[in-house]
């Protein structure tokens, strides 16, 4: 049954209301629209028309030892975030929807701060924190810190997952003499898969986008391809950084796609 | 399976019960803990220790009573502890020695210029003289040695800080966090800190974060009205158009601002093109341009919460407004409205609580006076290296989050009856 809710209100309140707002989406999706183009403009300026369309960015892009490179250490960073991550998130997923796990709320709380912390903050404890421990300016550093900020994602989208679980199932693989890592490996994760998988993505566009830390804890070593694009446009802006966003962005969207995808085949 | 009390139990027999089903509540916590216990070891050490070290490098104050232990206590007992005796000279000259070999100096140094101005110059330069030689000199020699390597051991002001940064843990980084004038001159008097003034830092950052807030709540009622009111195609297009820049990076969205506010870029030649303006206007590197781009990035987290609230608010309600003769606009403003209190205070806050900690649009798309407390959290960590100051204003910055966003919280939670 569809049903015109809208009747409700007259056109002369309508009218407006929908220009207001679809100026509101306008400023919401424009700067996007605007600026990722660019990346295809010829000439190295940021207006349109463009004088002709040119891979010459992209070229200039993925010829540099320094832009591939950095693209490089991003992928293997947000993958091994991902991993680290996406396990501690799961499996503590699996605890906080436990009605018998004690201070639920606390530990919840502890989990998703660091989604609402200034990451600054979180930068300088962990920068003061790795100091005497040596863990600046090395690989696991910026890992811990990107899992420590993609964590709560996980979370998130697990847990929603795990309150639809049927957690009765689990009874019934006991009772069919099946062990807990059994039950777990054969019967819950291929059903909250889509959910962990959604984490996953999520866990690894976390990562794979993350600067602020990595200005904080990473060294030379691990620049990665948002440390170069932030260096880039503190300086000058170059039609350069906007193909490596462009990059950027088709490599996330192509994992959430992928993460969609499989979440509806197996529904 | 439990085993019932019953009254005609024995007692032992029924305190064994009673034990028994305390072991396996235990146990039943235990097993629901089980899995979390990875990620509490991880929060423990990589969420909870640096926090509490923030806390610590916040109050930590020991370089003076590290590197002068004997100086800062004879100055500290003394009747005139700014104008120190000849032996305390003596005394300053043997650890200031002793500290160049240990490593302790520059620490020393750059904390004694926190304290006094011109106070890392004045131990550099008595640090110098710090020979073996001068040693064997006596007391009121020493004394003359070192006001002649730098007048500023004649006055007051170095003592003064000295005496003040005497004790291991103080109140120094936060006095200074909070704007308190905590620097000597060199004649004693305090001196005003003319680079940074943190109270305009506060209230910039809050006046920022509250406009911000303010614009996002405007456009976001009427956009999240419309998303939900919407059904089919059309509303799934719409909140697909809401969540797409929520999942494009934010690096790329203040690029994106970036690119179109730059002096010949696409926003002045709109501007051009509309006949606004015949000159291109510097949009970039301005507060207009900081609250432009951190409405355009709040946006989705403000609507979304807004979405979720006016989505479970029966269109009966406003049906029956109408139906007893109530305008359009009265049923809106008087039966929806008031529903969807709770998810716009929901969208205000998560967005004003995220607004106080942005450090990265400011920093790329404002100007020198548009940046907040995060970006001076992020210069004195890394780029001046003064971890107390830094880890004081991360204080102040979570203190004021926490006072302003809790009674919020509490609103919130007791009147959306647990619809997040």
């Amino acid at each position: 049954m569809h049903q015109k809710r809208y009747a409700d209100l007259p056109l002369r309140i309508r009218l407006p209301l929908y220009i207001f707002v679809g100026l509101s989406l306008t400023l919401l999706i424009l700067p996007l629209a605007a600026a990722l183009p660019i990346s295809l403009n010829s000439a190295p300026w940021f207006t349109y028309p463009f004088p002709g369309i040119s891979l010459r960015w992209f070229e200039a892009l993925f010829g540099s030892e320094i832009w591939v490179g950095a693209l490089l250490n991003s992928v293997v960073i947000a993958l091994a975030t991902t991993v680290l991550a996406t396990t501690l998130g799961t499996l503590a997923s699996i605890g906080l929807v436990n009605a018998n796990f004690p201070l639920r709320r606390l530990v919840m709380a502890l989990a998703i701060a660091p989604m609402l912390m200034p990451v600054v903050v979180l930068g300088l404890g962990l920068f003061v924190f790795f100091s005497p421990i040596g863990l600046n300016y090395t690989f696991w550093g910026v890992v811990v810190a990107h899992t420590l900020m993609a964590t709560p994602f996980v979370i998130i989208t697990v847990t929603a997952t795990l309150t639809r679980f049927d957690f009765t199932l689990m009874r019934a693989a006991a009772s069919l003499g099946a062990g807990k890592v059994t039950a777990f490996r054969g019967v819950m994760l291929p059903l909250i898969a889509p959910g962990v998988g959604a984490g996953a993505v999520f866990a690894f566009a976390t990562s794979f986008d993350e600067v602020v830390m990595v200005l904080f804890i990473a060294g030379p070593e691990q620049r990665t391809l948002p440390k170069q694009m932030f260096t880039g446009l503190r300086e000058q802006l170059d039609p350069t950084i906007i193909a490596a966003a462009v990059t950027m962005v088709v490599i996330t969207s192509v994992l959430m796609v992928a993460a969609l995808a499989i979440a509806r085949k197996r529904r | 399976m439990e085993m019932p009390i019953t009254p005609e139990m024995p007692i032992t027999q029924a305190e064994q019960a009673v034990t028994d089903r305390r072991m396996a509540a235990a146990r039943r916590k235990l097993a629901a803990m089980l899995p979390a216990v990875p990620l509490i070891a991880f929060l423990a050490m990589f969420l909870v220790i640096p926090l509490a070290i923030i806390v610590k490098t916040a109050f930590q104050d020991r370089e003076i009573a590290a590197a002068l232990p004997a100086t800062v206590e004879q100055i500290v007992l003394s009747a005139s502890p700014a104008l120190p005796g000849d032996d305390v000279f003596a005394t300053l000259v043997d650890e200031l020695r002793a500290a160049k070999k240990s490593g302790l100096l520059r620490p020393l140094a750059r904390r004694m210029e926190y304290g006094v101005e011109g106070g890392s110059a004045a131990i550099m330069d008595a640090s110098r003289l710090a020979t073996e030689d001068l040693a064997t000199r006596d007391a009121a020699e020493i004394r003359q040695a070192v006001i002649d390597s730098n007048p500023a051991w004649a006055g007051p002001g170095v003592w003064q800080a000295m005496a003040a940064g005497s004790a291991s843990y103080s109140l120094f980084y936060l006095k200074w966090a909070l704007g308190a004038d905590v620097k000597f001159k060199a004649d004693g008097q305090a001196a005003t800190d003319g680079t940074y003034d943190f109270p305009a830092i506060y209230l910039r950052t809050i006046v920022i974060s509250l406009v911000v807030t303010v614009l996002t709540v405007l456009i976001g009622y009427p956009m999240a009205y419309v998303v939900a009111t919407s059904s089919g195609l059309i509303g799934k297009m719409l909140v697909f158009l809401v969540l797409l820049p929520f999942w494009t990076s934010l690096l790329v969205r203040t690029m994106s601002w970036i690119v179109m506010l730059q002096r010949n870029g696409v926003m002045n030649d709109l501007l051009i093109a509309g006949g606004l303006v015949s000159e291109p206007l510097p949009l970039l590197y301005t507060r207009f341009a900081t609250v432009l781009a951190m409405v355009q990035i709040q946006l989705p987290f403000t609507v979304l919460p807004m979405i979720s609230v006016m989505r479970a608010i029966p269109p009966s309600h406003v049906r029956a407004a109408r139906s007893l003769g109530a305008s359009p606009l009265t049923a809106h403003l008087s039966v929806f409205m008031p529903q969807a209190v709770p998810g716009i205070a929901a969208g205000a806050l998560l967005t004003f609580v995220l607004c106080l900690g942005f450090y990265l649009t400011p920093a790329l798309v404002g100007g020198p006076g548009d940046q907040m407390v995060s970006f001076f959290i992020a210069r004195f960590t890394n780029e001046q290296l003064n971890w107390g100051l830094a880890s004081a204003l991360s204080l102040v910055l979570i203190a004021g989050a926490t006072v302003i966003a809790l009674p919020l919280s509490r609103y919130i939670s007791t009147h959306s009856s647990g619809r997040f």
